[in-house]
């Protein structure tokens, strides 16, 4: 067996001119099946953070608890609302970029959560503090695990917003949620660095009643008219629509990657096929059975796809490494090459060689040495 | 001499679309061990497609063929593959010859794929080289061996199993008239001393002489000279 893939190797390197382009298109097919795959492989890391998410890992949907929102919430608001029976605790909030002075919605990585220092258990929940304390002073502020990570942030360091400086109190436990992003700083000071007195952009609401939410949440939202209610039962379907969005372009992109890489690693190796068929026909008139020829092929398709495979993954490193060095990637989920992903590539490459060099070769090999020639 | 090869009422029919072109019309030749065959004939008389049948290339489409007296029959490709391999040796109008191997390896391209053993095939094919006057164009590529050269590479890649039938089509078609006469005194000496028999097919007169034998064929039939 060694002794035929030595020979192919050293056939192959004869033919230079011939292997280096197919090598190419087998390397760019190789290469769009590894880096969509990484791109798939992202999407459903996205995917299934949302699922993580919604089972209770974040605090978001615990289905303790309902958020009220929809625009800027003037304070004075919350007085109306504790009026509502089994309403619990309110925990008003002014959520905003980290690195930025605009008001974003939920789920941007990095943010920054302004609440009422005394509310800020409340808001950690179950995660809790994995060291330090929560924010006793409006300088301090707790930060998410990833955001420690990232920053390299230990308590007592100082950590550097586009809004101000802070002090790091406490940094929460890793919960693969939204809040290993966040940091959560005291309502007061954030309204007043951003400028937004007295405003709000949600209020969180843990009802005294764990089974009234939906109630409560849907008389919230009589009382105060225009403030939209996001209750446990809305995020599951949000969830749900988001989850099957990202399946979908997982799916789309499994889908490009293995037809792209199908198209141009059985295009060259059909062509290779092809283009050798007088090659076939005199080595079968001299001798060589069907199942030479097949070993022959075989060998040499199976080189060129295992070198390619190394060409096509040190490039899309490269490529994967070189997205990584934008700022806009830095704090999210990067876009990895998987030991799924490795094999997965490899074997779909050698499956798409082994068949494409097989289909056109039986056509070729069920004829006669003579009818090949004569054509 | 006895009889290696013997065509009875050999016909070969070729069907394109609803068109049904009669290439050999009952063909009946014998070929002996030794024996210099020469076949003659306009271009598209079926000398290649006789030659291509003789070879067991292609299968007749009636009649039989016999090798040793014994009827010659196949159940699929790859027997007729053993068969032509152990008994039949090709020299190819167009030769052939593969681009990116050395004039040896072109040479014994036909034993990578049969039991001889690879470095006695290696001797023999340095006798060749040696015996053919090539030995110091072993390791070269058909693209720096005159046409000559070529020519006599494809003879000894025919010669290196020890067939007992060499098949030539068209020998001296693309050489001038001194590489001719170089090549057809190698094919003769070929019938003489290495006691195989040469089927050639031809238009050129040239080579007519040679033959211990010479048939012209004309529309797929075939008669003595």
């Amino acid at each position: 067996m060694i002794g035929i893939f030595k020979e192919a190797v050293r056939m192959l390197l004869r033919r230079k001119s011939r292997v280096i382009p197919a090598l190419c298109a087998v390397s760019s097919g190789i290469f769009l099946l590894i880096v969509t795959a990484s791109v798939s492989a992202y999407f459903m890391e996205l995917s299934s953070g949302l699922i993580d998410s919604f089972k209770g890992k974040a605090f978001l949907c615990e289905k303790k608890n309902f958020w009220i929102g929809g625009g800027l919430i003037p304070e004075e608001k919350i007085s109306s609302l504790r009026t509502i029976e089994n309403i619990g605790i309110l925990i008003p909030m002014l959520i905003s970029r980290a690195e930025a002075d605009d008001i974003v919605v939920m789920g941007i990585p990095d943010i920054i959560v302004g609440i009422p220092l005394e509310l800020c258990h409340f808001y950690v929940n179950a995660s809790a503090l994995l060291e330090g304390k929560f924010p006793e002073s409006p300088d301090e502020v707790v930060i998410g695990w990833d955001i420690a990570k990232n920053r390299r942030l230990k308590i007592g360091e100082e950590i550097e917003l586009k809004c101000g400086k802070f002090k790091v109190s406490g940094i929460t436990k890793k919960t693969s949620s939204i809040l290993d992003k966040q940091i959560i700083a005291s309502l007061s000071e954030m309204q007043r660095l951003l400028e937004r007195k007295e405003l709000l952009t949600c209020i969180m609401a843990i009802p005294s009643k764990e089974n009234a939410i939906e109630k409560i949440s849907e008389e919230v939202k009589s009382k105060t008219g225009y403030i939209q209610t996001i209750s446990s039962r809305y995020i599951e379907k949000e969830i749900a629509q988001t989850v099957s969005f990202w399946n979908a372009l997982t799916i789309v992109f499994f889908l490009i990657s293995g037809l792209g890489s199908l198209a141009s690693v059985s295009a060259v190796t059909a062509m290779a096929v092809t283009e050798r068929k007088i090659e076939i026909a005199v080595k079968k008139a001299i001798g060589a059975k069907n199942k030479d020829i097949y070993i022959e092929y075989l060998s040499e398709s199976l080189i060129i796809t295992c070198v390619a495979w190394i060409t096509a993954l040190v490039f899309a490193l490269a490529f994967i490494l070189f997205c990584e060095s934008f700022p806009w990637t830095s704090n999210a989920a990067v876009f990895s090459i998987t030991p799924f992903i490795l094999f997965f590539s490899l074997l779909w490459s050698v499956l798409i060689a082994a068949a494409a060099s097989y289909l056109p070769l039986r056509d070729i090999l069920s004829e006669s040495p003579a009818v090949l020639l004569r054509s | 001499m006895s009889k290696l090869l013997r065509m009875e009422k050999v016909s070969k029919v070729f069907k394109k679309g609803g068109l049904e072109i009669l290439a050999l019309k009952d063909i009946d030749i014998e070929l002996f061990e030794g024996e210099f065959v020469c076949i003659t004939g306009r271009s598209g008389s079926g000398k290649t497609t006789f030659l291509n049948i003789a070879g067991f290339l292609d299968v007749p489409t009636s009649g039989n063929i016999f090798y040793l007296d014994r009827p010659v029959s196949f159940s699929s490709y790859d027997e007729m593959t053993e068969f032509r391999r152990n008994n039949i040796g090709f020299i190819f109008q167009k030769l052939y010859l593969q681009s990116h191997l050395t004039a040896i390896e072109n040479i014994l391209l036909p034993v990578r794929y049969s039991s001889y053993s690879l470095s006695d095939a290696e001797e023999r094919a340095l006798e060749l080289l040696r015996s053919f006057g090539l030995a110091d164009r072993r390791d070269f590529f058909p693209s720096e061996l005159s046409g000559g050269e070529c020519q006599r590479i494809a003879i000894a890649r025919a010669l290196i199993n020890s067939p007992k039938i060499i098949l030539a089509d068209e020998p001296t078609s693309d050489l001038d008239n001194r590489t001719s006469v170089e090549v057809m005194d190698i094919l003769k000496d070929i019938s003489e001393n290495r006691k195989a028999s040469v089927l050639t097919v031809t238009h050129d007169s040239s080579v007519v002489p040679y033959g211990d034998r010479v048939f012209i064929m004309d529309e797929g039939m075939i008669r003595l000279a």
